[in-house]
């Protein structure tokens, strides 16, 4: 099986926010509600960066090891998936969570937080792949329908890349080999430790 | 036929109402143009779409043969893209967590990677649950374990059938409001610590959820409650629970637990290191609480972090102290309940556990004999 | 048929048309038992005194107010924070419009719900634990005062535990106690919150009409 990774290319991603409106509109997000975001360093100073960040589904994920009720489960793809149908909306994954990727819907007043609600790598949830209770709760499920996550598909600079991790690994090294420069990948330590690639 | 005949003439003579009116149009225009061409006459020239030639452009020239790429030198890199240097010391401060900017909506600052995450993973998973778990556990078995050996305290001298006031009704309404309080929440909140290990494997995920959906809610709407009910106790129990020497005379003669007698005032060591531990507890709890529960209150992501490992650890360490103080109000003590119950104790209890307040009692008593019968209940609060 | 749609359906309109019918009977019971004659001169209105008496026994007795200071303190929060959640709480109001009057009105926001629901909570069990501590109050206490208190103290419990509303079989368990507590209320003192008007009134009519203040 192909462990899934994402990919933001720091030398490329222009900040464009197209993967943002893209994910937003594929999935169907609630208002109030961006599963990923485009952070950007050093803004308008030379030698700014911008990245586009949502969850990396991390092998060791942090939001699995403290949700108290065990919503987590992580596919054979390595994609990091939750129950809604479980989740309290302790919001705990949010603290552990290095990305910042758990996004909740309600302002947190007497802990209401609603539902949590992640990128998902477009894989939609442990309901029946493609069924309208998938879509309504986790968006589109388009690694069941051999797609890929549409933010990285809709990068018009190809900054943001996901599939294979060996594929999107061989990729970027292209890349770095050609540019001479820019080896990190953006946040590859955190997520996948100990393997090879970027 | 006829009617048809009639639209059209009508339809005819809209249309010429039309290109009167666009015709009017027009000619505002044109006399706009012309104004506007008197006033600012060099826009006359602006028609070409083209730079003009002193304009700065970034295209190569035409007819250039292509360059050899530059080397990198001394920590240079070419391109000049996004700035020329690969900068560790950049993606360092990423890292460590440096905030950026975002364009679409945000409620908090927004850094790429917040560490701190990582190590309130850590803190809750090792230390808090797994230590705390076992800090539940050791003194529960350390009681238990009491019991086994010491049993049930008993009034040495039997019970005299005398009694004397020791609660107010104010302070034992206090007490139990904050008890029942301290009950739902500490069963909640144990939920909420331990249950992912202990009712998941028993009873599955499905059910689990529903148990801690509730326990959450309910944890989060007593909580504040829980605030007032510390306060009120602190205020209605001070009296009489400073630290004297005599204390640490009981202290060391560990309280009479384990035979020989501790003299103690109104309140013993051990009453008055439970009333402060509540207390100190309890303003941890309250406040580490409020951050969970209004995260706004904090604005940072760091404080609710803190407030989580403050708050479970706070939580272990009081319901472990609880857990003693239920003991021997309950089953390790005889007589010693119903100061909370009725607010009255017997004199020989009195006299066996807390002395020097015995002695003081029966001085403010009327004459130099001791109180029969004391109608403590009736005591208003 | 769910155990949701059984409590919220057939279950919920059996404990309603019991707690209706029951509710009147008694109410109307009470109405027929009339007031005794009272043959003196009339030196007052009866029914001014009816009707100043349910007002005025709103405010505590300055005599009593010191005594009875956690009553007090206690009853009100209890009351207009069970008043308030129960008619202005959003789930409540939908409710309401769906299962009862047909009609809504504007629901409090959800922090505002919470807090009148924690001043319910604090009341109830202040009231419920100063019914046991007291020795008086635990004199004149009885088993339906206690079963009443547990009862409407679970009906607010499980409708807390509820609170995240995503999950069928708390509101469901929430239900239920509000069919078994409707039902139960007819029979109890739990009656007192239609009674009272009667009580207050009968003295304050008995009072107007010897010309006192009640």
């Amino acid at each position: 099986m192909a462990r899934m990774k994402f990919l933001c290319d720091a030398e490329r991603c222009i900040e464009c926010n197209a993967c943002v409106t893209a994910c937003k509109n594929e999935n169907e997000v609630p208002w109030g509600i961006n599963r990923r975001r485009v952070v950007t360093i050093n803004d308008g100073k030379p030698g700014e960066r911008s990245i586009s960040v949502a969850c990396m589904h991390c092998s060791d994920a942090p939001c699995m090891a403290v949700c108290p009720v065990d919503c987590f489960y992580q596919t054979d793809d390595g994609v990091v998936l939750h129950s809604k149908d479980l989740c309290i909306g302790c919001g705990y994954c949010f603290y552990a969570c290095p990305f910042g990727a758990p996004q909740f819907p309600q302002a947190s007043n007497f802990g209401s937080r609603g539902k949590m609600d992640k990128c998902t790598f477009c894989a939609g949830g442990p309901e029946k792949d493609n069924s309208a209770v998938e879509f309504q709760k986790y968006g589109r499920n388009r690694l069941a329908e051999g797609k890929l996550p549409l933010g990285a598909e809709m990068c018009a600079t190809k900054a943001l890349l996901a599939g294979d991790g060996d594929k999107v690994a061989d990729t970027y090294r292209e890349r770095v080999v050609s540019r001479g420069f820019g080896s990190g990948a953006w946040g590859w330590g955190r997520a996948y430790p100990g393997q090879s690639g970027g | 036929m006829g009617h048809k005949t009639f639209s059209h003439a009508k339809l005819t003579l809209n249309s010429n109402q039309l290109s009167q009116g666009i015709a009017g149009v027009f000619l505002f225009m044109a006399a706009f143009l012309m104004l506007g061409s008197l006033v600012f006459p060099t826009n006359a020239k602006a028609s070409s779409v083209r730079p003009p030639a002193n304009a700065t452009i970034n295209a190569l020239p035409e007819n250039s043969s292509p360059q050899p790429a530059p080397k990198a030198t001394g920590g240079f890199v070419p391109g000049n893209t996004l700035g020329n240097r690969s900068q560790t010391s950049f993606w360092k401060s990423v890292r460590d967590g440096a905030i950026g900017t975002r364009d679409t909506m945000q409620a908090f600052p927004s850094p790429l990677i917040q560490s701190q995450g990582q190590d309130w993973r850590y803190l809750r998973n090792n230390y808090i649950s797994r230590y705390g778990g076992w800090l539940l556990i050791g003194v529960t078995g350390l009681i238990a374990l009491f019991y086994l050996i010491r049993g049930r305290i008993k009034i040495k001298s039997g019970r005299s059938g005398a009694v004397i006031p020791r609660f107010s009704l104010t302070q034992r309404v206090v007490h139990w409001f904050t008890a029942v309080l301290f009950i739902l929440l500490s069963i909640s909140g144990l939920i909420l610590l331990f249950g992912k290990h202990l009712f998941i494997p028993l009873i599955g995920k499905t059910a689990f959820g529903v148990v801690a959906s509730a326990s959450m809610q309910s944890h989060n709407l007593f909580g504040p409650l829980f605030i007032i009910a510390t306060l009120t106790m602190f205020f209605v129990f001070l009296k009489g629970n400073g630290f004297k020497l005599v204390d640490l005379k009981w202290a060391l003669k560990g309280g009479g637990f384990f035979g020989g007698h501790a003299s103690s005032h109104r309140y013993n060591f051990g009453e008055k290191a439970w009333f402060w531990w509540a207390i100190i507890l309890g303003i941890t709890l309250s406040l580490s609480g409020l951050i969970l529960e209004f995260p706004w209150l904090v604005g940072t992501n760091m404080w609710p972090l803190l407030a989580g490992l403050a708050h479970g650890g706070a939580a272990l360490l009081m319901i472990a102290f609880a857990i003693g103080h239920i003991y021997i109000g309950t089953v390790g003590m005889e007589g010693s309940l119903e100061g909370m119950t009725r607010g009255s104790v017997d004199e020989n209890w009195a006299r066996e556990h807390h002395d020097l307040w015995y002695q003081e009692h029966n001085k403010e008593a009327t004459g130099d004999h001791p109180p029969a019968k004391a109608q403590a209940a009736t005591s208003k609060g | 048929m769910t155990f949701l749609e059984f409590v919220e359906g057939p279950a919920w309109y059996v404990a309603i048309t019991i707690f209706t019918i029951g509710v009147l009977w008694r109410f109307l019971g009470i109405i027929a038992i009339g007031r005794r004659t009272d043959m003196s001169a009339p030196k007052g209105s009866a029914s001014a005194g009816f009707v100043k008496a349910i007002f005025r026994h709103f405010l505590p007795r300055t005599i009593f107010a010191e005594r009875t200071r956690v009553h007090i303190l206690g009853g009100y929060s209890f009351h207009l924070g069970l008043f308030i959640l129960l008619f202005f709480a959003a789930p409540h109001v939908v409710f309401i419009k769906a299962h009862i009057l047909g009609f809504g009105w504007p629901a409090l926001p959800r922090w505002a719900f919470i807090i009148a629901a924690q001043a319910a909570f604090a009341g109830l069990i202040l009231l419920w634990v100063r019914r046991i501590c007291d020795p008086v109050m635990r004199q004149i206490s009885d088993w339906d005062d206690h079963v009443g208190t547990i009862l409407t103290f679970l009906v607010m419990l499980t409708g807390c535990l509820a609170l995240q509303e995503s999950v069928e079989a708390l509101r469901a368990l929430h239900m239920l106690f509000v069919n078994i507590w409707l039902i139960y209320f007819p029979f109890s003192r739990l009656m007192h919150a239609f009674t009272f008007i009667l009580s207050r009134g009968y003295t304050g009519a008995t009072y107007g009409h010897r010309g006192i203040v009640p």
